[in-house]
């Protein structure tokens, strides 16, 4: 046993935080795209000499751990060839273990007095690297090769000189090189930030002692995980769901999870999981562990540190050139849709014996409108996250207007794209009757309703759970699937949720799309009336739905009340019935 | 009867009532802590400034002006005790407020639920009309919806009404024509609409800020009416001549007038710790310091925030919880840790300290009030920074016994004696402030090293050494009279008007006179609003800023602009905003476009700062009776050769200390409000001003 001062331990953990949250406010400061800066899509993170992570600035919960990999990776590459003032890029899911290639990881080594004592890295989501759409997150890419640049781990900076024929190389297959550029100065100016960092800590009390305690804060986060996982009963739960499939005829994709709890470690293995497949929706195995890590995460106590030691108790496994652990040539790109279904599956596996620390299903993450085309001579692209809610908790009903699990973003604001698009939004609010029915009522889907008002353009669309609505917990019922419908004079035509062919819209078009719900929770039939009152009065639940979905009879015309005894004898039948 | 001379100010905080007065004639301060009295909190506001008052031998009859600053609305809101409020927008987004931006309160805790917005659902209502970007009305405004809304509200008893509709900001015709027809259906009951808060876009957040100030109109009526009623009651209350003006202090750090506050409560919002970081910037000015870090230390937090140039840094994107407030407000970052901080050691064996806090019931063990559990100020006493006799506000008594058997319950465990665990609690503490300093200033591209740290409230200069020892921070400012800096601030600050507009638009396609014109009527708007506060015209500063951004961001830089804008100054404006992005964020793209946002101006009506004393002449050695004893005090070790212990350190009374007077630590330095702690190695001279100007060893 090292000789260990809980209190430098403290001390020490709070100087590691300081450092990966400092390259984070760096990076932010720094970067140049909105989509770094507004969506938060980064992470930051210290490691030890073996690439294991110390702090994490984490930022965007799907990047959870998913540095080790990468970092392993790049070690054994270049083993003894790596040196004070070098800067490495890579971004290739299958040359680099990244996880798509707008990810682009920036990582330097760190050394005191010659010695390798730490590396600092990052990794930043790239507004565009290439490939067939701005963007580079086509849902209808076939192969990775049509997404974009491919970059293993290569010396962007060799020894502090950088190497002018790999920048121009990246440059030449961006859209906008400058936002590229931009971006990864942002990321080696957040490096170099935690090599002084580390660098002053390890001179103020010495590297050995720096590095000993950094062994025990593996340790110690280890020990909390261990504990966390101990409280959960032993035994292999397993739970199948889906993404409905791509385009006008879509094949459902199918995830099979079986979560194996063994005393102190947890095994999650993705056996029976579909093939990979001919569109943009494949993850490579390192964003299945993130996805994996941000869902044990929120079920375990949320004072965890962000550091390797916490996934020591956790093993992933993944058939090889299946969809959550692909393999070349798959096409990764729109991934992240795969990335919340993983954060779905492990938690709805883990909902019969913790049904205390998990709610029934969600959204599914967010959907993806783009609106594109020309507009006073001038192209514009509009695209947003729209997240709805959440499903019921055992204790508490579906929260409303916030994000999945594993991210973090917020919707624009609706004056904001009426100032800067050929978009009218008629309506923003609560889908009433669509939050499935429990005794803790799903999160209500949201709805939001777009006027097109340019002369022409094009509308694609990332959604789902049509097919596959979200499922309830405990007797409570599913929630609804999404509604994707564009209204062109009095033609109506339904959209697909993953929509691969671009769709045309003409000025006065609406497009409409209700996102998914939440699923509830227990016997809809056992809910307190009052609070189905309360969800008439504020109009989330029509009189119509409180009789047929939770048997509750609202009297009064005006002024909605409860019938205590038409509720009750409602109630009673329904029963006798069931 | 002589013309009045005293300046006073109060402070409300959640458990005490600071108060100072000032006498201008004699340049002496007094000051009184009494406890907040939470059924009518202008009972005790009115005390506390007897108290003071009488201290000076003087009357409520001889006071020149008021000063007041409250939690009372952060607290209204926080406890959801403002007033029935209902909700007012365009037909289809009635569920604006509860959607908000969709953002949730932590990134990983399922039970983490957003609290409601403080409109209920079934008080949301809705009216046909549209306006669209460019201010054009689209749609024309429902009359017949606006009246079945008043009608619904007068049957549900709404006590207020907040008026939102999109593009108000590029158009306010429509919430005009709302506030008036529901205002006249409505009797009594105040109507905001939102553009008279704040007229700029981003309807979520106009709206919220819109809905603060309805929910606080009544709440806030109540008791700045009964505030206004005892300052002036001769009889019971303090007796002010109705001439002397009574301010309160804003987020912003400035002052309103009383009756602006009745109108606009959502400006006090958040206004807690203004005072002192105004108090701060003030006394740390009269020292010639002009950048500092402050760090007020309370019971259970810390509030951290950076002057620059001798301004505290004003940010127009704060939220109070969930609920943003788009309005200026002072950029502090609060951290969980403070006196009453519990320590405890978690599943892991590690020791960590807050952010539950003991609170002021039952308060740190050693308060003896039936507290068990050890918090920092318990780990103070053990380590001899309290006195055994110290006395906490004026009459409490600490009880050091009890301090050491709540710190034994976690010294066991950790394998430490009582002391060793108390010294390791102040250095979780401190690694965490430390934490809180660095964010606020690495995230302004700032390096702390730069800064003088202000430690101030009750506990700040007990922590100052050791955090700044930490930071690498050179020097140390311990303002006089620490523990009532928010009162003094009050004293200090200045009336204050915002006003912003948004007008979005290229620069390239903005006409000058177009931007000059909208200067020019923020201008008189803000000028108009001093005149009827009844500021003299000498002495009004108007300034104004434009917010920009690169086209395609969604983030703004106000850029500083002339209230009489020249053609000149507005073709040059793009190269200043690349300047000020490359200061702030390190980079700039001079090709790119740029695009103007929103238009603003700041009103000052300077009020008469009073000259605050100066210490008189004492050459480096302190009077004999400056040195009042000595105790041993736990000193943590500060470099690797060093051992931690308690050294046998002399005690000085502030109030005896003159000006040139150095003292050299170890040494406690006491006062009625604060305790100062100097370390081995620190030097601390005694400035005219009044402040400790305290140099580290580096």
């Amino acid at each position: 046993m090292r000789d260990i001062d809980p209190i430098r331990l403290e001390v020490m953990k709070n100087a590691f935080d300081t450092i990966a949250d400092e390259m984070a406010l760096i990076l932010m400061r720094a970067a140049h795209s909105p989509i770094v800066r507004d969506s938060m899509d980064f992470s930051t993170a210290l490691c030890d000499p073996e690439g294991q992570t110390l702090a994490q600035g984490v930022t965007t919960p799907m990047h959870l751990g998913s540095f080790y990999d990468a970092m392993r990776h790049l070690i054994v590459r270049y083993a003894d060839d790596v040196h004070d003032g070098d800067t490495f890029i890579g971004n290739d899911p299958y040359a680099a273990a990244g996880q798509h290639l707008p990810d682009f990881y920036i990582v330097q080594p760190i050394f005191l007095d010659g010695r390798l004592v730490g590396w600092a890295t990052t990794v930043a989501h790239h507004a565009d690297v290439g490939g067939i759409v701005p963007g580079s997150n086509a849902l209808g890419a076939t192969e990775i090769i049509q997404e974009g640049i491919r970059v293993p781990f290569l010396k962007l900076e060799e020894r502090g000189r950088p190497d002018a024929k790999l920048w121009e190389i990246l440059r030449l297959n961006v859209r906008v090189p400058d936002q590229l550029t931009g971006d990864l100065n942002a990321q080696i100016a957040a490096c170099a930030a935690a090599r002084r960092g580390l660098t002053e800590l390890m001179t103020r009390y010495s590297v050995e002692e720096v590095l000993a305690y950094a062994e025990e804060l593996h340790d110690y986060t280890e020990r909390l995980t261990r504990a966390e996982i101990r409280e959960i009963p032993d035994g292999t739960y397993r739970f199948t769901d889906h993404i409905d499939g791509l385009g006008e005829t879509p094949e459902p994709i199918v995830f099979e999870v079986a979560v194996t709890v063994a005393g102190d470690a947890i095994t999650i293995d993705w056996a029976g999981t579909s093939a990979q497949v001919e569109g943009g929706v494949n993850t490579p195995l390192p964003f299945t562990k993130a996805g994996v890590y941000t869902a044990l995460r929120s079920i375990m106590g949320s004072e965890l540190p962000n550091c390797h030691g916490f996934t020591r108790a956790v093993t992933v496994t993944a058939p090889l050139g299946t969809v959550v652990n692909a393999v070349y040539p798959a096409p990764t790109g729109a991934r992240g849709i795969t990335g919340y279904r993983i954060i779905d599956c492990v938690i709805a596996a883990l909902a019969p014996v913790l049904p205390d620390r998990v709610t029934a299903d969600g959204p599914g993450g967010a959907s993806v409108p783009a609106i594109g085309g020309w507009h006073d001579g001038r192209p514009f692209v509009f695209s947003e996250t729209l997240m709805g809610c959440w499903g019921a908790a055992r204790g508490h009903d579906g929260q409303e207007g916030v994000p999945h699990m594993g991210a973090n973003q917020a919707n624009v604001p609706v004056e904001l794209i009426e100032a800067n698009f050929p978009i009218r939004v008629r309506r923003y609010g609560i889908a009433p009757d669509t939050g499935g029915p429990g005794r803790q009522r799903g999160g209500h889907a949201l709805l939001r309703e777009y006027e097109f008002l340019g002369e022409t353009g094009i509308l694609t669309l990332r959604s789902d759970k049509r097919d596959f609505p979200p499922h309830g917990l405990d007797g409570g019922q599913a929630g609804s699937g999404p509604v994707n419908r564009v209204l062109s004079g009095t033609t109506e035509r339904i959209l697909p949720v993953l929509v691969t062919v671009p769709v045309r819209l003409r000025r006065g078009d609406v497009f409409l799309h209700v996102t998914p719900s939440g699923g509830g929770w227990g016997d809809p039939l056992t809910r307190d009336p009052a609070l189905v009152l309360r969800d008439v009065i504020e109009e989330k639940v029509s009189r119509a739905a409180a009789e047929a979905q939770y048997g509750v009879v609202i009297a009064g015309e005006d002024r909605p009340c409860l019938d205590p005894a038409a509720t009750e004898a409602l109630r009673r039948e329904r029963l006798r019935m069931a | 009867m002589a013309a009045p001379r005293l300046r006073v100010a109060s402070d409300v905080g959640g458990t005490f009532t600071d108060s100072i007065a000032y006498d201008e004639a004699n340049r002496r301060i007094s000051v009184s802590k009494v406890p907040t009295t939470p059924g009518n909190r202008a009972l005790g506001t009115v005390a506390g400034l007897k108290r003071a008052v009488a201290a000076q031998g003087l009357a409520g009859t001889d006071i020149a002006y008021v000063g007041h600053g409250m939690t009372t609305a952060t607290n209204a809101v926080i406890q959801r005790k403002g007033g029935r409020t209902a909700f007012v927008t365009n037909r289809g987004f009635r569920d604006l407020l509860l959607i908000g931006r969709q953002d949730r309160p932590s990134l990983f805790d399922l039970d983490d639920v957003r609290p409601p917005p403080l409109v209920p659902q079934e008080l949301c209502y809705t009216a046909a009309g549209r306006i669209d970007a460019a201010g054009r009305e689209i749609e024309p405004l429902s009359l017949a919806d606006l009246e079945a809304a008043a009608a619904d509200m007068r049957a549900r008893g709404v006590e207020a009404v907040a008026v939102t509709f999109l593009h108000s900001y590029a158009n306010p015709a429509h919430e005009r024509a709302a506030k008036a027809v529901l205002e006249s259906l409505l009797p009594g009951v105040p109507v905001c609409a939102s553009t008279e808060i704040v007229a700029e876009f981003r309807e979520f957040e106009r709206a919220s800020t819109a809905v603060l100030n309805a929910y606080l109109r009544p709440i806030m009526e109540t008791y700045l009416g009964s505030l206004a009623g005892l300052l002036a009651d001769r009889e019971d209350g303090l007796g002010l001549p109705g001439a002397s003006p009574v301010m309160v202090i804003e987020a912003s750090g400035g002052l309103m007038t009383l009756d602006s506050a009745r109108e606009k409560p959502v400006h006090t919002v958040l206004s807690g710790p203004a005072g002192g970081v105004v108090g701060s910037a003030h006394v740390a000015g009269l020292a010639g310091i002009r950048d500092i870090v402050t760090m007020d230390i309370g019971g259970t937090s810390t509030d951290i925030s950076l002057i620059r140039e001798g301004q505290p840094i004003v940010t127009r994107q704060a939220r109070l919880e969930t609920v943003p407030i788009r309005l200026p407000v002072i950029d502090i970052n609060a951290i969980g840790a403070g006196g009453g901080s519990i320590a405890w050691i978690d599943e892991g064996g590690a020791l960590r300290v807050g952010p539950m806090s003991a609170e002021a019931v039952p308060g740190p063990a050693c308060y003896g009030r039936g507290g068990t559990r050890p918090t920092v100020t318990d780990a103070n006493l053990v380590l001899g920074r309290f006195g055994p006799d110290t006395r906490l506000g004026g009459d409490l008594t600490l009880d050091a016994a009890a301090a050491r058997a709540a710190l034994a319950t976690i010294a066991e465990p950790l394998g430490l004696d009582v002391v060793a665990a108390a010294a390791g609690i102040l250095r979780v503490a401190h690694a965490t402030i430390v934490r809180g300093i660095r964010v606020v200033s690495v995230e302004r591209g700032l390096d702390p090293r730069d800064f003088a740290l202000v430690p101030f409230g009750g506990a700040g200069p007990m922590h100052g050494t050791p955090v700044a020892r930490d930071l690498a921070i050179p020097r140390l400012l311990v303002p006089p009279t620490p523990g009532i800096l928010c009162a003094l601030g009050q004293l200090v600050s200045d009336l204050r008007h915002d006003l912003v507009e948004t007008h979005v638009g290229a620069h390239a396609a903005f006409a000058a006179d177009r931007a000059a014109g909208i200067v020019a009527a923020l201008t008189a708007r803000g000028d108009a609003l001093l005149a009827a506060d009844a500021v003299p015209p000498d002495r009004r500063t108007i300034t104004a800023f434009v917010d920009m951004r690169y086209v395609g961001q969604s983030y703004e830089l106000p850029i500083g602009l002339h209230v009489r804008l020249g053609e000149a100054e507005w073709a040059a404006l793009p190269a200043r905003f690349h300047d000020a992005h490359r200061a702030r964020f390190g980079h700039a793209d001079l090709s790119a476009p740029v695009e103007c946002v929103s238009f603003g101006v700041t009103a000052v009506g300077r009020i008469d700062t009073p000259v605050l004393p100066v210490l008189d002449e004492g050459g480096a050695v302190p009077p004999p009776d400056a040195r009042t004893g000595s105790r041993p005090v736990y000193f943590e070790a500060l470099s690797r050769t060093e051992e931690p212990r308690f050294h046998d350190t002399p005690v000085y009374a502030r109030a005896a200390l003159r000006a040139g007077n150095v003292v050299n630590g170890p040494a406690v330095i006491e006062e009625v409000s604060a305790t100062t702690i100097l370390y081995p190695g620190d030097r601390a001279v005694v400035d005219a001003s009044g402040s400790l100007i305290v140099e580290m060893p580096a």
